[in-house]
């Protein structure tokens, strides 16, 4: 029927576009209970007092708890992603004589409503003895560790080598050092984190809705740190808006929700706020590269080799993905016959590094794009050409670069990276910049990056497909939809694979009960992981089906022809039976028709891609305008294109907004954020988006029957270098080079107002 | 961010408004569009113990046109879609409506009033930058009575005024555009709908052979409110070519001293603020000339 390959609009939007989405903050259980967080107002200082008596007193005030008040779970939280080379810094609930950066949780009120228990964490009276924060990665690698079980501040080094390293760099014609920084960006997902907890007295179980993307995982963190058995929770990730890697793990609010849902036998709700948002929820990027290229005269790369510090905050929830992921991907789809990367994770007393969109692939494609840029400017060489020069050609892959992998080296497999690129160099006429463009006060320029999108390739994920009474399907899986559309591809795949009506799917996503194990949705891999099981189960799915129908009509499975629906006997029209009718007879004759299947990933897929962008800058009030964006892209065999496409997009405008626009900005002295709100952090807005024009290209994924690849993460990793790339252009007679994000009009004024021209 | 608890009281008279203000002082605030109060009231920055409602009181709606003072009355609730939309508006005072169209977004603009910006007092809103090259007046009222205020002297420093706890702005006079002038406003945000990092408004008023013969000109987000730049309206007075205009956009450099913070440094405020100067002057010239054309 090949519904894999068609742009469907989604079954999910009818409801989610007219208000019908049911989200945490829209379930409030009667007797529900609130919580307000009083959170530390110091990036660093030790707590001296905690004084709970005016709080306490106000009317509607249910309990004000701190620390010694919770002993049960004042324990370090789950370590995320545990990691041999990690000394992880876990916080517990709430912060322990100690705060380590502002929003920590220091105590917890529970009230009748959120108005109340915010009009009493006001009240909670907490003396703070100020200690010097570190904020600096850099200078904190050497100062005073800020956790005092330890003697150190670095959290990890991460280290690789391919070839023989940054010793190959004196085998090279020039070495060109550039230092790249990229700002601390706050993701903000349009829901904040929230929480309903409902513990039943009676079975002793605890039911939690909570926009997470993984509810399996959640689960069994809470489990953990209530001590109860993971059976006994039952999690609901319901309408959940936005993660993107946000929402992939259990906070600190999350264990106080449910314990005191445990202990007060009330159902207990946190809804996080925006400021919250801002103090509270992992940030990501915020790394400083010392990094070299060395090229032969005639463009060739002979090494790469990155220092680097990963500003961490204060805290490991997500072990070092983001660092590891940005050294593992910045040789990108590239020959890089000698490469080193050093990564230094540095805590700092600020709010913790976990994955955003991205989890490192953009800081790799930022470092690799930026030094090719420069490394063809100090050659006199086309940007583009040694671009060319350097990318693997057909004949070289698949290719080992090196990166240690499964006990091997990670491979990348078939495609044409220079067609790709030369695809979208056209499609922006890039050979039209070669001499200065201006429009009047603006000056116009171009900027082209590569990428190679590594997605999937961790764990399992299951479908489970069950013939419901009505005689539609349900496909039950452990991964949770936070806006991609999964409830629609699933059902695309499932609809091919099993020969039915798109319509005839039903799937279940976030929710334990649903299916017994799942990992979640993170790291682009629903559709390579739900995509494959669900293929995978449909073979199986379908033999139950024809088996049980067979027994109804006393023939033989192979006997039986499945169309559309419909199973009949061969040559016999009249023993004939619909979906809607064999699932009566099953229900009669109390049967299940169920059959589940588990796909184990084998690797990670890769997908190359070129972003090409034209900038005005405006030489007059240094104004940046993005005025046209090519996009080529490689999403393996795509099930849906629309929503390959709103992937692409939505992660591109995230990335322009790394580029252009969003940094929270810490004061150096206070570690007190200065900008955490709408007003002053700014989001890329619609208003400053342009057009995008995104091609597909299918290579299919060979790590997978079905050829897929993820899709969520290409477009926020080449952005970043396209747009340094096309203002450096732009402003070609100034000579200025964009190394740190975001690039601001205030920036370009104070870099060209002394320079060339 | 949900508010302290505060007593909401919904105005049905002007007289009550007033009566209320004089009774809880300071510890009231009023809401008109509360696009600004709202904002500060979700996170507790503001704590009043009394809201007091003016929406629909029709005392502080509606737009006049007094044919014989040449001065239009514009309501303090007027909203910003209406500025943009009123014929009255359009006719005597289009600056308005065109600085309109900065404000915000188009909730913000349906909901936030007149009276509300000039009150909430903003350094770098459009409304009260506009008003002040436009040499409007203040309409403020308290049990002891009504008076006139221009709004010059209404503006102390960042989101002070000289409003007094029991005053209320129910109206701002504008005096109608004279012939042979033209006007104009200028801004830089770095995305559409947000405060201006620099904003400048400009009207002018040009002689027979096209030559400015006064000039009021004010800027936005570079000092603690929006100023009136006398040493531009000077230099501007005989002048005629972009040159001219560059010239005394550039008197505002030593005027003006914004001090540097998380969206822009200093400099580059002052940089942008004789960009916006000199563009803004530049078109409103010619809109004059333009004017006066048609009037030939």
């Amino acid at each position: 029927m090949d519904y894999i390959g068609q742009r469907m609009t989604r079954v999910e939007d009818e409801r989610l576009v007219t208000g019908k989405g049911r989200y945490v903050s829209d379930i409030t259980p009667p007797g529900t209970l609130h919580l307000g967080i009083v959170r530390s107002l110091h990036a660093h200082a030790k707590i001296i007092g905690l004084d709970f008596t005016a709080a306490k007193n106000l009317a509607g005030v249910v309990g004000v708890y701190g620390p010694q008040d919770l002993e049960p779970v004042m324990r370090p939280l789950p370590q995320g992603m545990p990691d041999p080379r990690l000394r992880a810094q876990m916080p517990t609930p709430l912060a322990i004589d100690r705060v380590h950066y502002v929003g920590e949780p220091v105590a917890v009120v529970v009230a009748e409503n959120r108005y109340i228990a915010e009009d009493a964490v006001q009240l909670v009276e907490v003396a703070y003895e100020p200690l010097l924060p570190i904020t600096d990665p850099v200078a904190g690698e050497h100062a005073a560790p800020i956790h005092q079980n330890s003697d150190t501040n670095i959290a990890a080094e991460v280290r690789y080598m391919v070839g023989s390293g940054a010793s190959a760099l004196s085998t090279a014609d020039q070495v060109i050092e550039v230092t790249l920084r990229l700002g601390r960006v706050v993701g903000h997902p349009m829901e904040p984190r929230g929480i309903v907890a409902i513990f039943d007295p009676d079975t002793e179980d605890l039911l939690v809705y909570a926009g997470t993307q993984g509810v399996h995982g959640f689960r069994h963190s809470l489990a953990e740190m209530l001590q109860m058995s993971d059976n006994r929770i039952r999690v609901v990730a319901p309408d959940t808006g936005g993660g993107f890697g946000l929402k992939s793990r259990i906070y600190a609010e999350d264990v106080l929700a449910t314990y005191l849902a445990v202990r007060l036998k009330r159902p207990i709700k946190w809804a996080g706020d925006r400021r919250e948002e801002f103090m509270s929820t992992n940030q990501e990027r915020d790394q400083v590269h010392y990094a070299k290229i060395g090229v032969k005269n005639n463009g060739q790369i002979v090494a790469v080799v990155d220092h680097f510090f990963q500003d961490q905050g204060a805290y490991t929830p997500s072990g070092i993905i983001v660092p590891d992921t940005t050294a593992i991907c910045i040789m990108g789809p590239y020959r890089v016959p000698h490469f080193e990367a050093v990564g230094k994770v540095v805590y700092t007393n600020k709010v913790s590094v976990g994955p955003y969109r991205g989890a490192g692939r953009p800081q790799g494609t930022f470092v690799m794009e930026r030094l090719l840029d420069h490394a063809a400017d100090a050659l006199g060489m086309d940007r583009v050409e040694i671009r060319r020069i350097n990318l693997l050609t057909p004949d070289q892959l698949p290719y080992q670069n090196g990166i240690p992998a499964r006990g091997a080296s990670m491979t990348l497999p078939y495609g044409e990276y220079q067609k790709t690129m030369d695809q979208v160099v056209a499609a922006i006429n890039y050979d039209g910049f070669r001499d200065p463009v201006e429009r009047g006060d603006w000056k116009l320029g171009v900027g082209v990056a590569n990428y190679l999108e590594m997605s999937g390739g961790f764990g399992f994920e299951g479908a489970k497909m069950r013939l419901l009474a009505d005689g539609r399907i349900e496909i039950a899986t452990g991964s949770s939809s936070q806006g991609q559309g999964h409830r629609t591809a699933i059902a695309q795949v499932a609809a091919d694979r099993l020969s039915l009506p798109f319509e005839q799917f039903v799937v279940v996503e976030g929710d334990t009960a649903a299916i017994e194990r799942g990992i979640g949705t993170f790291g682009s891999r629903t559709m390579m992981m739900t995509g494959n099981a669900t293929a995978q189960a449909a073979p199986g799915f379908r033999k139950k089906l024809l088996e049980y129908a067979a027994q109804l009509f006393e023939a033989a499975p192979e006997d039986l022809h499945w169309d559309r629906g419909r199973i009949t006997v061969t040559g016999v029209p009249t023993h004939s039976l619909s979906l809607a009718e064999l699932a009566q007879n099953a229900t009669r004759q109390n049967v299940t028709l169920e059959f589940s299947s588990y796909f184990d990933a084998v690797g990670p897929a890769f997908g190359m891609g070129t972003h090409a962008v034209v900038v005005a800058v405006n030489v007059k009030t240094w104004a940046i305008e993005i005025r046209d964006y090519r996009i080529c892209h490689d999403g393996g065999v795509l099930v849906n294109p629309l929503l390959v496409e709103g992937q692409t997009i939505g992660g591109t405008v995230q990335g322009i907004g790394t580029a252009m626009f969003e940094s929270l900005i810490i004061d150096p002295d206070s570690g007190q954020p200065l900008n955490a709100t709408f007003l002053d952090y700014l989001l890329p807005a619609a208003g400053e988006m342009p057009d995008f024009e995104v091609t597909e290209v299918e290579y299919p994924d060979p790590t997978n029957p079905e050829g897929f690849k993820g899709v969520a993460e290409g477009g926020v990793m080449p952005p970043m270098a396209a747009i340094c790339a096309a203002v450096e252009n732009a402003l070609r007679p100034w000579r200025i080079k964009v190394d740190t994000l975001p690039v601001t009009p205030n920036d370009l004024f104070h870099q060209c107002k002394g320079g060339t021209q | 961010m949900k508010p302290a608890s505060f007593t909401y009281v919904r105005a049905v008279t002007l007289d009550e408004v007033l009566r209320k203000l004089q009774q809880w002082g300071e510890e009231a605030k009023v809401l008109a569009g509360g696009q600004s109060l709202m904002p500060l009231l979700n996170m507790r920055l503001a704590q009043p113990r009394y809201i007091i409602d003016v929406n629909g009181l029709p005392e502080m709606t509606g737009v006049d046109w007094s044919p014989e003072t040449q001065t239009l009355t514009v309501g303090a609730l007027t909203r910003h879609r209406e500025l943009l939309q009123h014929p009255l508006i359009e006719a005597h005072a289009p600056l308005l409506s065109e600085a309109a169209r900065y404000v915000g977004h188009l909730a913000i603009r349906s909901r936030g009033t007149l009276g509300g910006s000039v009150a909430h007092a903003d350094p770098a809103a459009e409304l009260p930058l506009v008003l002040t090259a436009l040499g409007g007046t203040l309409i403020i009222q308290s049990v002891e009575g009504e008076h006139s205020l221009p709004i010059g002297d209404f503006f102390l420093g960042y989101y002070m005024t000289t409003l007094r706890p029991d005053e209320l702005i129910t109206a701002v006079k504008i005096p109608g555009l004279a012939s042979n002038s033209g006007y104009a406003i200028a801004e830089f945000s770095r995305r559409q709908g947000d405060f201006a990092l620099a904003s400048a408004a400009a009207v002018v008023t040009v002689d027979e052979r096209g030559t400015i013969t006064t000039a009021q000109c004010a800027a936005g987000g570079v000092a603690p409110n929006a100023i009136t730049c006398p040493t531009v309206n000077e230099s501007l007075r005989g002048a005629r070519n972009p040159e001219d205009f560059s010239q005394a956009a550039h008197q505002l450099e030593n005027f003006i001293d914004p001090p540097d913070d998380v969206q822009a440094s200093g400099d580059y405020r002052r940089h942008l603020a004789v960009e916006m100067m000199t563009q803004a002057i530049g078109l409103a010239y010619a809109r004059a000339i333009g004017t006066k054309e048609a009037w030939a």
